[in-house]
């Protein structure tokens, strides 16, 4: 029983699709020890899902093994029959996925989704009732679950997202499994969540002894938990290593790329930005007060039955300035108002109270149509770029709409797609496509550009490279830098990643439940915050330095396990 | 939970209450003298005359809506013109044996129509799927006044084992529900085939969620993952479904009713319309509408406690 | 990524021509029989060997025979000829209702769902009251009021709600979609947003829709009819057909079988095409993909 756990030898994974087989995994070779984390990383396409459903034997029907073997202490699962499958799935092997709402039942209690798996053991046949029970409910206190005995009876869309992932984990740990399959744990997380998750898992790695192998997108995250990395591009593990050997010392042409892609490789912004302090120059936004409510949504006769409605305070209370020519970055978690507050200034979101001027001019009381002409001057881009473009419009209809809306005559629409399409760095011959026939990065850059067709002062971009792999992601922000160069625009970030604008804002405010809780130039927040949620923040955000997140985890896991003392 | 039945519950009033509103005025959308529409060119002025007092045609609009509605709330909607017996009465006799047969052919195609969906959703593209999806098309375009004469050819000629004539004698169980078996039948063939469709979708649709895939990983029997974790997901909307069909076994019993001979709603504003008698036929559409919208409210309240998520003020419209 | 792009554009250059795999071999079946379900329809006349009401007084009641392929009804009349005119009657009840129900729903759901607040309301509680009466009963009250020849507006007045819930659920969807906000930010009115991005996302679901429902309302107009408050005699209306059949049901059973028959193959072709129009119009909705 000595030596690795896991040993996959030559694996080829095939899709088959109408134009024939699609080999997503061409060839792979690697282990995993007892008690290792080893990250698989890559970019989407890269695989590395495929690999884990492989691992799992959890393929789809349109996809099979074509060549190699997978073996699990010595076993090939490959051999296995659907009956010893089961058997290894309920006790050895387990695996956690990434979206906690949908990987859990929405009609059952998260108890009877503990107890039913639990209650098919063969170990646990004969046992009563109250003994799984109690066994589920150290499992939930283990992962973090407050007051779990009560919360057996909840169903899951009454937890919140962690809560969700802690729940998964439990499944998965119910059964002291040797290997956890982890494919993109943390991925639809908020960052503080993404850091208490990622403990949670090392910290049961110490206590448990369990294998993890580490699915990721995410370069920080593997520096995070992992112990071995394997790198995968298009199919292939270019890269093996020790996970400070990958960092430090990349030894493969497409590792350095990931890397010198990562925001976190970017040199922070640095210069003094021409207005070092809100209003030294003249401001295009003024907000004073800023207050945005929504009102819990109740039918005529809801609205009878309760008496109060639920308000929720999305902007409470805001105070900003910003400045012709500097960019901007609202930083917070879901939920803490950045979206609805860039919304606002641009008038898609009706104000609840407070004062909001834009050029000058107050706004709040503006009519319609008074409104509809100033969108010529402010624009959006939209965190769903794909979504956030006509679906049954090609492309260049949707660049010159815009003209048309504003009576704006152009005289040769041709060269004037194409001219929007070169400034984004896009070809001429995307004209005619439907917005689902381009790719995340494109549309991206389709919606800048159409966000840009009328000349814009100030542009709001919500979360820009969110969902897109990092190199795509890094071609935007390039994108955006020199863009804010050539047109001077006043520029808006929305994100909840600090790193993603360090070369790029000039300033930062830091969101936290609707207010703003510190800003700051960009220099400051990030090497010397003062206000306790934005170090939290900081100290949440991963980047791809292992020495760094290590020494972070282990000042955090000491302090986890002073409060979960570990069970007898 | 409270919260949303008393939600789903006024809601219903509401309705229920629009319902009274139109049929007390759907004489007036007609262009012409309302007395004359209702009973023809040839009626008597005697009959016009009590016509018009029992409907109120000679108030205003909004008097005959609060008189039919006091009247609706007081048990009374007034004396049937032809035979000087209460409307009520006269609707009250036979609504029993259309809700019945309804509800029969309601059960018999939940109980026939679920299996049927489980078993060609847990195969999809199987010969035992196909054939039942194209039975189930089949049966759901061949309509209950069609399949009841097929029926009724083959058992009232070639085939003599059940009666094919009139509801049986309801003082004897047995009888009347030998009486019930083929129009039963009938009506329930529709929505065998509409069941299996619904819970063949829902079900495929389930089990390529996430969450069966995650509980598939967690090494749990196939019947468990099928039965315990798909087939509630799968039956919640199913359940809400049922409402509209008994709406739908309602309508479909008026043929049935009317080829089997049998006594209900449908035989009843039949011949009322023959015999131009309208208010009976009124009383016997808002019978109709106002079970069909209670059918409703209890799929609802049962769809609500089969999945939590709906009680968070969502309506599954 | 090429070649799915690839895939894509090829799908939207051919699929009138029954090209697309999506139809599917039952699919390209179905459109065929609905072809020739049409033109049966319009060249009746042409196609039927008598007239539709030609009495044969000493040949009634008669099976099938070289004269009378499909045999004689209560008053000798070519049962072949009257099928053919049925099919005419049909769809020219079904079609004009569809339509009626389609315009009307498309007015009520485009201002319930774009507009919202009280027109919402309103529009809502005005279907709401119309669906809480099964089709047939609703129909069957109107109809002894205003009589046979409204039958029409009766038939469509039954499918209004139908497509005003589906238009107003889909201009709610879209409305809170990424791109009509983005239209809203372009500074884009109601009406171009309205007609010309939210429309077209609503229509492929609305032709499926129709198609599906066509089956249904000939359904109804034969029920109707064969429950005396439809088509009226001497009118081959199938449902007049098993009317009379019923009657006579005991002296020939060819009337009704030969209505019956016409009436399941029309729905059932027309059903199975209206299914393979949804998989080629949608090709993510393919969980029926199976059962064709």
């Amino acid at each position: 029983m000595s030596g690795e756990l896991l040993r996959v030898t030559d694996l080829r994974v095939a899709y088959h699709t109408p134009a024939g087989p699609f080999v997503a995994v061409k060839g792979a070779n690697f282990e995993v020890g007892p008690g290792e984390i080893v990250g698989v990383v890559g970019e989407s396409g890269s695989g590395k899902s495929t690999l884990a459903s492989t691992v799992m034997g959890l393929l789809g029907s349109n996809a099979s093994i074509s060549g190699g073997t997978v073996e699990y202490r010595g076993t090939d699962l490959a051999g296995l029959d659907p009956e010893e499958m089961r058997r290894l799935w309920g006790n050895e092997i387990a695996m956690i996925f990434q979206d906690p709402g949908t990987s859990l039942n929405p009609v059952l209690t998260i108890g009877r989704q503990l107890l039913t798996p639990l209650r098919q053991r063969e170990e646990m046949r004969g046992q009563p009732d109250r003994v799984l029970r109690e066994r589920v409910i150290r499992i939930l206190d283990r992962v973090g679950l407050p007051d779990p005995e009560r919360r057996l009876n909840s169903y899951p869309h009454e937890f919140s997202g962690g809560m969700r992932q802690r729940v998964m984990i439990a499944m998965a740990l119910l059964s002291n499994p040797g290997l956890l399959i982890a494919d993109e744990p943390v991925s639809a997380l908020d960052v503080t969540l993404k850091k208490q998750i990622n403990e949670l898992l090392l910290g049961l790695r110490e206590e448990l002894g369990t294998a993890i192998l580490y699915i990721t997108h995410d370069l920080g995250v593997v520096a995070q938990v992992c112990d071995r990395v394997l790198v995968m591009n298009e199919g292939e593990i270019v890269e093996t290593g020790d996970v400070v050997q990958i960092f430090e010392d990349p030894q493969h042409p497409y590792t350095r790329k990931l890397l010198a892609a990562s925001p976190a490789a970017r040199p922070l912004r640095r210069e003094q930005p021409t207005t070092a302090r809100e209003g030294d120059r003249e401001p295009i936004v003024e907000a004073r007060e800023l207050r945005v409510y929504f009102r819990e949504r109740t039918s005529p006769i809801g609205r009878l039955l309760r008496r109060q409605e639920r308000v929720v305070k999305a902007v409470d209370g805001v105070d900003i300035t910003i400045d012709e020519g500097e960019i901007v970055a609202l930083v917070g978690e879901s939920g803490s108002g950045k979206t609805t507050l860039g919304r606002t200034i641009l008038r898609l979101q009706e104000e609840t109270g407070g004062e909001l001027r834009v050029a000058g001019q107050e706004i709040t009381e503006l009519p319609g149509g008074e409104v509809r002409k100033l969108r010529a001057r402010m624009q959006m881009i939209f965190q769903d770029a794909v979504a956030s473009l006509s679906p049954r419009r090609r492309v260049r209809y949707l660049l010159l709409e815009p003209f048309t809306i504003h009576d704006v005559k152009v005289d040769d629409p041709d060269a004037k797609v194409r001219e929007l399409l070169e400034m984004v760095d896009l070809g001429g011959e995307l004209a005619n496509r439907y917005p689902h026939e381009l790719s995340g990065g494109q549309a991206r850059r389709v919606g800048i550009a159409r966000a840009l067709a009328l000349n814009p002062r100030l542009l709001v971009a919500d979360e820009p490279t969110a969902g897109l792999d990092v190199s795509v992601g890094s071609g935007i922000v390039d994108l955006l830098s020199s863009l804010r160069e050539r047109l001077g625009l006043t520029l808006i970030l929305i994100t909840h990643d600090l790193n993603s604008i360090r070369d790029m804002a000039d300033r930062v405010a830091v969101m936290n439940g609707g207010r703003i809780v510190e800003r700051g130039t960009t220099a400051q927040i990030l090497e010397n915050p003062q206000h306790p949620y934005t170090r939290e923040l900081i100290n949440a955000v991963t980047i791809p330095d292992p020495r760094l997140m290590r020494e972070r985890i282990r000042a955090a896991t000491g302090r986890f396990e002073d409060n979960h003392p570990k069970e007898n | 939970m409270l919260a949303y039945i008393t939600q789903r519950l006024l809601s219903t009033v509401v309705v229920c209450i629009l319902i009274v509103v139109f049929l007390s005025l759907l004489v007036h959308f007609v262009p012409g003298d309302p007395a004359t529409i209702i009973l023809g060119p040839r009626a008597t002025p005697e009959l016009i005359q009590r016509v018009t007092e029992s409907m109120d045609l000679d108030k205003s609009p909004v008097m005959q809506i609060v008189s039919f509605f006091g009247g609706l709330l007081r048990g009374d909607l007034g004396t049937d013109v032809f035979t000087n017996r209460p409307i009520v009465d006269i609707v009250m006799s036979v609504l029993p044996h259309t809700v019945i047969l309804a509800l029969a052919s309601l059960l018999l195609a939940a109980l026939v129509g679920v299996p049927l969906g489980v078993l060609s959703a847990v195969r999809p593209g199987s010969w035992a799927d196909r054939i039942l999806s194209l039975v189930s098309v089949t049966f759901v375009t061949i309509p209950p006044y069609l399949s009841g004469l097929l029926l009724l050819m083959l058992f009232s000629g070639t085939l003599r084992w059940l009666p094919t004539f009139g509801a049986g004698d309801p003082s004897q169980p047995l009888d009347y529900l030998r009486h019930m078996i083929l129009p039963a039948v009938v009506l329930a063939l529709t929505w065998i085939g509409y069941i299996a469709r619904l819970v063949r979708g829902n079900l495929i649709e389930v089990l390529s969620q996430d969450h069966i895939r995650a509980a598939r990983a967690q090494g749990l029997k196939r019947r468990t993952l099928l039965y315990r974790y798909a087939l509630p997901n799968a039956l919640a909307p199913t359940v809400a479904i049922l409402g509209v069909a008994l709406g739908g076994l309602m309508a479909g019993a008026v043929f049935v009713e009317i080829i089997f001979s049998r006594p209900g709603l449908g035989t009843l504003i039949t011949e009322s319309i023959q015999t131009r008698n309208y208010p009976v036929v009124r009383a016997a559409t808002l019978a109709a509408a106002l079970l069909f919208v209670l059918a409703n409210f209890l799929a609802d309240i049962a769809n609500a406690a089969l999945d939590p998520r709906i009680q968070l003020g969502k309506r599954a419209s | 990524m090429a070649q799915q792009v690839q895939a894509s554009e090829t799908r939207r250059v051919n699929w009138i021509p029954l090209a697309d795999p999506n139809w599917g071999t039952g699919g390209r079946i179905a459109a065929v029989m609905v072809a020739a379900i049409v033109l049966v329809a319009i060249f009746a006349p042409l196609l039927a060997p008598y007239p539709y009401d030609a009495q044969d007084i000493p040949n009634r009641l008669q099976g099938p025979s070289q004269e009378y392929l499909l045999g004689t009804d209560q008053f000798g009349r070519d049962l072949l000829s009257r099928v053919i005119y049925g099919t005419r009657i049909a769809l020219t009840t079904a079609l004009p209702a569809i339509g009626l129900a389609l315009g009307a729903g498309l007015v009520l759901g485009l201002l319930a769902g774009y507009l919202g607040g009280a027109i919402d309301t309103v529009i809502v509680l005005i279907l709401d009251t119309l669906q809480a009466f099964p089709g047939v009963i609703l129909a069957l009250a109107i109809l002894a009021l205003a009589g046979p020849s409204s039958l029409v507006y009766v038939l469509g007045l039954t499918f209004i709600p139908g497509y005003a819930r589906v238009i107003r659920a889909q201009v709610l969807s879209a409305r809170s979609q990424p791109y009509v906000q983005a239209q809203r930010g372009l500074g884009a009115g109601h009406l171009r947003i309205l007609f010309g991005h939210i429309f077209p996302n609503v229509v492929a679901p609305v032709i499926v829709l129709a198609a599906m429902d066509i089956p249904s309302v000939i359904t109804l107009e034969a029920g109707l009819s064969f429950l005396g408050m439809g088509v009226p005699p001497p009118s081959p209306s199938w449902g007049v057909m098993l009317s009379e059949g019923f009657q006579y049901m005991r002296q020939s059973p060819w009337q009704i079988i030969w209505a019956g028959a016409a009436l399941v193959v029309t729905t059932l072709s027309i059903t199975l095409f209206g299914e393979a129009l949804r998989r080629v119009l949608d090709p993510r909705s393919s969980n029926e993909r199976g059962g064709a």
